[in-house]
Parts: C-alpha cells; structure tokens; sequence
C-alpha cells in the first residue's frame, strides 16, 4: 500500500507542478507524501517510484520559464561543485542512467531547500554525431535532466535549459574516454 | 550540340520525379554517364590571363562544359573569343560565343562594363549568360555561399563568393554562431548566436549590416530556414520538447506544427512551401520525416541505417539531400521522396555533413571532416565529383548556398 501511495503522491505533484487548476488531485497526496518521504524505501522500490513518476510526466511537456531577469549564471562556487557534479550520458542517447540518479538526487534536495536558487542545464555532446542534430541533442539531454528534476519535485521555474551541442568539448581529445567525457551535462548556477 | 541534350536530360532527371522520364535516361544517369560540351577559349586584351582564370573556372564549375587545356578548336563544339580593356579604372568585356558544329554557329554576343573592382562580378555575369543561353536555367556564377568558421578563434559566420573567393567575416560576436541560412531574396541572414549567453535566432541585413533578434524564447531557439515566401520554420524547445514551429519573417503568429516526444529538428522547406522536411528521432534512431502542411501528416521517409540527419530539400522538383552515417563515417545521399529511391553521392575518405543545395540543383556544398579538421567542398550530382571549395587554419562547416 505505501509505495503505491509514494507513487500517486509523486504523480499528482508533478501534475500539480505543471497544472495549476488541478487542485483536486493537488490536495489530499501531497500530506501522504510527506509521511511517506521520510520512511526509508528499499533501493528497488526507489527505482519503481522514479520510474513512474517520469512516466507521469511522459506526453504532458511542462514549459520552460523564462530566465531570471538581472541575475547572471556562474560556475558553481567550490564548496557546490561537489554536489553540481557532470552528469554523464551514452552516445548518442538522452535517457538518464541509473548510476546519475544519485548526484541528481542531491542535486534536487539542494534545490528544493535554496529557493532563490536558479539552475542553468548545459547540454553537450561528443564530436561524433553531425553538428547541427548535436545541438538538438545537446538540449534533449538537458531537458531529461530538467524532467527528472521536475520528478523529484523541483520547481520548474527554477530550471533552465541551453544547448552547446558540440562546440564546448571539455576534454579536446578524439578518444572514447574523451567523448564518454564530453557526453554530458554541466550545470551553472544563479544564487 | 546534342550534348547539350543529354546534360539537359540528366539535370532533369534530378529535378522531376523517375517515373516521368524514359527508362533509358534513369539508366544512362546511374551509371554517371553526363557528358560535358567542349569549349575552345581565347583571350586578348587587357587582364586576360586574369580573365580567364576567373571564366575557366566558371565554366568547370557549372558542370556543363569542360574548357579545352590546348583550347584545339578543332575538338571544340564551342568557341568563346573574349576581348578585355582597361582604361581609367573602367574594365569592359566584349565576349563572343559560337558553335563551331553547326553553319550559322552564333550562340552569343554581349558587352559588359563596370568599374575594376567589379572584374570578376562582370566575368561571373558573361558566365551565367552563357548557361543561361544554352540551358536556359539561370545560372550560378554569382552566388554566395554562408558558413561558419572558427579561424578567427570563436565561430563567426562567414560569406564567401560560390568559387571559393572573397571570403568576409559577418559576425564579430567572439562567442558562437551556428547553422546560417538565406532569406529567400538572398539580401538577409538568419543565423543563431550565442552573444546573450542563450540561443537565440538573429535576422542580419547584409547591405546595411545591421541586424535584430527574431525569437528569444526559453530553451533552444534553432535550425531557422526561411520558404520561398518568406516564412519561417524553426526549432524551439519553449514548450518542454525540442518542436518544429513556423513563424511569419516578423517573428509573428507562430505556430507549433510537431507534437513527438523527443528530438524535431533541422526543418527544411519543400521548394512549394506546403511540405517540410525535419528530423526525429521519435523512432529511436534520427531519421528524416516529411511534415504535409495541410493536411498535417507526418510520414518517415529513410529507413536505411540508423543515423540520418540535416535534410536539404532541393531548390526545384522533388529530391532531399541528407547526411548518413555509414560505417564508422558520413557520407551526403540524396532520396527521391515518392518512391524512397536514394543513393550516396559522396565516397572515400572523411566524414562529411550538412549539404546545401545550389540553386540550380546540380551543385551540393557540404562540409568534410578528415584528420579532425573540416573543410567545405561542393559535389555534382550529376558526376558525382567533388571538388574544394575553401580551406584554411580553421574549421569550416554548416555551408548554405544563397538564392540566385
């Protein structure tokens, strides 16, 4: 029964995230959710909750929100770059890998608890695909990250998206170890 | 001149549809069979030699005529006899054109005349005059070509005349520009840029050299291509999902025309405007789909190979180039939409992307990646021969070849 309800209470908040006017599905979970939250959940039941929870969001596209007005963003100060690490993706795929969700995770509590925060979501990718559907793919990757952001329930105002596409390699080489690195998203932040 | 014909024939071949042609051309085409007419060129006066550089070259690039190197006109089907001065800063060409297989022979005869600076404008004009009288077509002597190089430091957008002379920096933005397009009178460019730390689409009058910001909207604002009536199609991502949208030049009424979960990117116009070309990957794989706008319908058109991107579709009639990933590279391959007809036209070594066509629908320029370095080249279709178009210290890549 409790994973169940994790699962509804989840689904209907990031409904209500997106959908304002849907107050009915709104109420009653979001209390449920706070009791289940804190209870500790075996890993595979973890899984089964993020997975319908990205499912929920699946189809139902929330827009992106215009950047804050006056505030620049930055690369993140030393003592945040241990939690706004690079998230790292497979050739040529946006899908987030299951061994990502941890830093996403702590990524989302921090946001959820700094709320004048702003995220910038840089996509990038490797020097392999042609260049222009790299910048589509680029800015796939970094609405992924804003999706399952959005699951975890951060704000969506909060997140904001940019593609590179292929222009900004962190690692210049022309290797497999090189692009693994240069698959990804780095994050800029705006306090 | 029963050549002529057959060139003809070929570049016809690409521009209608198979089924309403004889079998024979098909076959001739697919073997790579179009032949050249044989001209005999000479030159006295003033800047010959420079004259004659510039309209040699012309005549090779225009795939219709293969200038003799002996100038024998004894092989020549066509004789070119050309006349230059130069006097007080004013060049005039005087230019002569028979055909040595028939009795009466004259083809053409024209003078031109302009201010020195404007030599090579006036050798491109007696070019296009030439193709025009001959093909009838217009042709593409004096076209521009709009790419993007890093050479300076930083991805600026850049122009260059179609044989590779007359480079200029357009942009001086010392961040990124990306995928530059033509208006459709050839007098703009629409180009992304980077300058306000986002993406957004900048519309820049060559003439005046100004320019303004056409949409800014959250997420990615990408892959601009302006119709033959001056509309706009492009990428944005404001709703959640990179999607296909259409907007008057303006910026105004726009219009969301895809609705797939995942990548809809890199639209190009149908040379009637009712159609689009784009690429998804809503199958899993980016693949090329053609959008009907009216009746809103969306229909996959390659399904060879898993990675096809960057859809150009041809100025008249009815093929789409795109790029395709072969191997462990990319090769440029143009399909015949209707029947899924296709076929690669670029070989050997080098990954090359993003073709554009000419306006004529022979020509493709693309960009080739060899040694992690790129270079833009342009390819016959017809002959399926590639040639250089411009080198350098830096990269060049994502070429769009202007209007006539």
């Amino acid at each position: 029964m409790g994973k169940k309800a994790v699962i509804l209470g989840i689904l209907a908040l990031a409904l209500g995230l997106g959908f304002n006017g849907c107050a009915a599905a709104r109420k009653k979970p979001v209390s449920e959710t706070k009791a289940q939250v804190v209870k500790p959940i075996s890993p595979a039941e973890e899984e089964k909750i993020e997975e319908e929870s990205i499912v929920a969001l699946k189809g139902k596209s929330i827009p992106l929100a215009k950047a804050p007005k006056g505030r620049a963003f930055a690369e993140p100060t030393a003592e945040m770059r241990y939690i706004l690490t690079d998230i790292y993706f497979d050739f040529d795929k946006s899908e987030i890998k299951r061994e990502v969700r941890a830093t996403l995770d702590r990524i989302a509590s921090w946001l959820r608890k700094n709320r004048d925060a702003h995220l910038m979501i840089e996509g990038h990718c490797d020097e392999r695909g042609t260049e222009e559907y790299n910048l589509a793919l680029g800015e796939r990757r970094a609405l992924s990250v804003r999706r399952y952001l959005i699951g975890l329930r951060v704000p969506s105002g909060k997140l904001h998206t940019i593609s590179y596409g292929e222009s900004k390699p962190t690692d210049p080489g022309h290797n497999e170890n090189a692009w693994a690195k240069n698959r990804r998203v780095h994050f800029l932040i705006a306090k | 001149m029963k050549k002529i014909i057959i060139v003809l024939l070929c570049t016809i071949f690409f521009l209608a549809t198979k089924d309403l042609l004889p079998t024979e051309v098909y076959l001739d085409i697919s073997r790579g069979f179009a032949e050249k007419i044989p001209v005999a060129l000479s030159f006295s006066g003033d800047k010959n030699e420079e004259t004659k550089k510039i309209l040699v070259s012309d005549l090779q690039r225009s795939g219709l005529f293969s200038p003799l190197i002996n100038d024998d006109e004894n092989e020549a089907e066509l004789l070119i006899k050309v006349n230059c001065s130069l006097k007080l800063g004013l060049f005039r060409l005087e230019g002569i054109v028979r055909d040595i297989t028939t009795g009466s022979g004259f083809v053409l005869g024209k003078r031109y005349q302009g201010r020195y600076p404007l030599m090579r404008s006036i050798v491109h004009r007696f070019a296009n005059d030439l193709v025009k009288k001959v093909t009838g077509e217009k042709g593409i002597a004096l076209t521009k070509i709009c790419f993007i190089s890093d050479e300076s430091g930083a991805k600026e957008v850049y122009l260059v005349d179609y044989d590779g002379q007359n480079k200029k920096r357009v942009t001086s933005d010392k961040i990124i520009a990306a995928c530059p397009d033509w208006s459709e009178d050839g007098e703009n460019l629409v180009y992304l840029s980077y300058l306000n730390n986002r993406t957004e689409i900048f519309f820049h009058n060559l003439k005046s050299n100004s320019r303004e910001i056409l949409c800014s909207y959250p997420g990615l604002n990408a892959f601009a291509a302006i119709s033959k009536r001056g509309e706009i199609a492009l990428t944005l991502s404001k709703d959640g999902d990179p999607e296909i949208y259409v907007m008057r030049k303006n910026g105004s009424y726009l219009r969301r025309l895809t609705y797939s979960k995942g990548i809809d990117a890199s639209p190009s116009w149908a040379p009637d405007g009712k159609k689009i070309a784009f690429v998804s990957d809503r199958s899993g794989s980016p693949q090329i789909y053609i959008l009907d706008l009216s009746t809103k319908k969306v229909r996959r058109i390659t399904y060879q190979g898993s990675y096809n991107t960057s859809p150009a579709w041809a100025p008249q009639g009815n093929l789409i180039a795109y790029t395709s990933r072969r191997g462990g590279c990319f090769e440029i391959c143009i399909i015949n939409p209707d029947n899924g007809e296709f076929k690669a036209i670029t070989s050997g070594p080098g990954s090359k992307e993003d073709p554009s066509w000419a306006p004529n629908g022979r020509q493709l320029v693309f960009s080739k990646k060899l040694g992690y370095k790129s270079n833009l080249y342009i390819v016959d279709i017809c002959t399926e021969k590639s040639y250089s178009l411009i080198t350098g210290k830096g990269n060049y890549i994502s070429p769009a070849w202007s209007p006539e």
